[in-house]
């Protein structure tokens, strides 16, 4: 059929499929947007000699709609946890048995977060980070969580930003109401609405956008995550912190899709991804976690000696990961909506 | 004898009109020169280096600059890529539909054939579906005939929506004619195809172009029906930027905006010299 078509429009094709002569040393990433070190492609290519394409998406269904619809190509995805077990389900995914190379000691345990690959016999974990608060210490003085957090318009007269995630906010309801942020109970989910609901007037805009708005002085603070960190390295009056009362955190795995057309070059990348310098050099750009062990020593000092950033042992049982919430997640856009819309 | 004060207030509301059109590409315009590389909503200080760096004029490894930017993502060379895709597929689109629309909106004024009230209903549908709707309908689509998806199944999706913006537009002008001149053509000894290049296609020609710019500039801008269709690879403009959302747009995408905008106000210039020419 292709080949077909190709001959159909001749030139048009040549010039589009170029580079699918040399399809045996290709890789073809889909990953979310700005989430790689451009470094880590060149240096895997200059290595491997395999020519890498990197196409973006925006969310987990947002990509999870063109792969289930049957769209091919692609060799690696990058989806978050929960995504990662309802591909799993879906057998969307590729075993590719990574956890028996080599180096694969390097990886953190306590990163093999899947429940349907808690071996990590299908994917790898790529990076992890925190949600937390952003805050403007000269405009709301010291916080330590959501409490402090919501309180800083009344007190202070700054405004403050929640994220534009379903999820996300409503984890803070349910944080706060003592119920676990993959309730399934309809009457938790209704507690954690109200709460939101009650402190609602104070917040500005619900924004990925509170960034740019924290520096300019526009907002006092804001929810985000610990990648923002990177608009601050100069800037000491904004803090990071991960709420006292509990925060969420996400994590990333890199999976190989049942219907790569480079399976063996897609091992090859999660092998390379594995040496902990390589690690190293998302985590400098990506300001995030990783769960390579030795890579952990090798990153830049900014990340390594901010607690907020690093996290330790005690703070990560502050931190909670979302999962696959299936059914639930009909009265969860019902709460959503009725967030958003509420006067 | 006019109202001096409705005059006033007809004065004032055009011009808040042009503001509220143009002030966002004049913030554009005017950020795409700030050097601050994190956050382009904070002024540094004046500097070319955005477009530089699009040129691929910027040496990156050695500048001063660039060390302080490690926190920077540099994906440069990835927005060239997009841009790349995206000025391909417009202009095959552009071509393509352009031809479709207008031999479809000259048959469908011309020439009796049954159900041609069908086809013409039939032509509208494209462009009153959701753009969602047509995205997936074109990847279930490529992906049962099994074809494998490129840039070419970009091409072939922005085209069944385009091909109806050209008809349309071609379509209006045509209405406007006077059937008589290409009969008068017939009767002087005519063919059939030098009527076509030498009676309609001038006239219909304002149309043809109006539709085509539309074409290019829907094609341009294209993000849901592109996102599905798309290749590995064929990443476009839209689909990178969107793409950006969680970690903030950066500021090339300031200078980029610029050049395009900077390209259409020549390419519109061109068009009105042409034209002004034409008539002398």
């Amino acid at each position: 059929m292709k080949t077909e078509l190709k001959g159909l429009s001749l030139g048009l094709a040549l010039s589009l499929t170029a580079g699918a002569a040399e399809a045996e040393g290709t890789l073809a990433l889909y990953n979310w947007g700005d989430y790689i070190n451009p470094e880590i492609l060149q240096k895997f290519t200059e290595e491997t000699g395999i020519a890498v394409t990197l196409d973006t998406y925006s969310s987990n269904e947002e990509m999870l709609a063109k792969i289930q619809a049957g769209a091919t190509g692609y060799d690696i995805v990058f989806p978050s946890v929960h995504m990662n077990d309802i591909m799993l389900k879906l057998g969307l995914l590729e075993k590719t048995g990574i956890n028996e190379a080599p180096e694969f000691a390097n990886i953190d345990p306590a990163n093999l977060r899947s429940k349907e690959d808690p071996a990590s016999e299908y994917c790898l974990p790529y990076a992890w980070g925190t949600v937390g608060i952003f805050y403007n210490e000269d405009v709301t003085g010291p916080i330590t969580g959501w409490t402090d957090f919501f309180a800083i318009p009344e007190k202070t007269g700054g405004k403050i930003t929640l994220l534009d995630d379903m999820r996300e906010v409503l984890a803070i309801g349910l944080i706060m109401t003592g119920a676990s942020v993959n309730s399934a109970d309809p009457a938790e989910v209704q507690a954690a609405t109200d709460y939101i609901l009650a402190h609602k007037s104070g917040v500005s805009a619900f924004t990925y956008e509170s960034m740019p708005m924290l520096t300019s002085g526009d907002i006092a603070a804001a929810h985000f995550f610990v990648g923002g960190n990177v608009f601050f390295t100069e800037m000491p009056n904004i803090k990071y912190i991960i709420p006292a009362e509990g925060g969420t955190m996400y994590q990333e795995n890199i999976c190989v899709l049942a219907s790569a057309p480079n399976k063996d070059n897609a091992r090859k990348f999660m092998e390379f991804y594995l040496k902990p310098e390589i690690a190293a050099l998302n985590v400098a750009q990506q300001f995030n976690g990783t769960a390579n062990v030795p890579a952990r020593d090798l990153v830049p000092d900014f990340i390594k000696n901010n607690p907020s950033i690093t996290v330790g042992a005690e703070t990560l049982t502050r931190l909670h990961i979302f999962e696959d919430i299936a059914g639930a997640l009909k009265f969860y856009d019902r709460a959503w909506n009725t967030i958003r819309t509420a006067q | 004898m006019r109202n001096p004060i409705g005059w006033a207030a007809l004065t004032v509301f055009a011009l808040a009109f042009f503001v509220f059109i143009y002030a966002p590409l004049f913030v554009i315009i005017g950020y795409s020169f700030n050097s601050n590389p994190v956050n382009m909503m904070v002024w540094d200080h004046f500097t070319f280096d955005w477009y530089r760096g699009l040129l691929g004029l910027a040496d990156r490894s050695q500048d001063g600059a660039a060390q302080n930017r490690a926190l920077y993502i540099e994906s440069t060379d990835q927005m060239l890529a997009a841009l790349r895709t995206s000025l391909t597929v417009a202009a095959f689109t552009t071509t393509i539909s352009t031809v479709i629309g207008t031999a479809t909106a000259i048959a469908l004024a011309r020439y009796r054939f049954r159900l041609k009230g069908v086809y013409n209903g039939f032509l509208m549908l494209p462009m009153m579906m959701p753009d969602i709707v047509l995205g997936i309908g074109l990847l279930i689509f490529f992906v049962t005939i099994g074809m494998n998806l490129s840039m070419l199944t970009i091409i072939i999706g922005h085209c069944t929506f385009l091909t109806s913006y050209v008809f349309i537009i071609v379509q209006a002008r045509m209405a406007g004619l006077d059937p008589a001149l290409e009969e008068a053509s017939a009767d002087l000894g005519a063919s059939e195809w030098v009527t076509l290049r030498k009676v309609l296609l001038p006239q219909l020609a304002p149309g043809i172009l109006g539709g085509a710019l539309l074409a290019f500039v829907i094609s341009m801008d294209d993000l849901v029906i592109t996102y599905f269709v798309a290749g590995t690879g064929d990443t476009t403009l839209p689909v990178f930027i969107f793409g950006m959302i969680r970690r903030g747009v950066k500021p090339e995408i300031n200078a980029i905006a610029t050049l395009i905008i900077l390209a259409s106000v020549v390419i519109a210039a061109t068009g009105l010299w042409l034209r002004s020419r034409k008539t002398d």
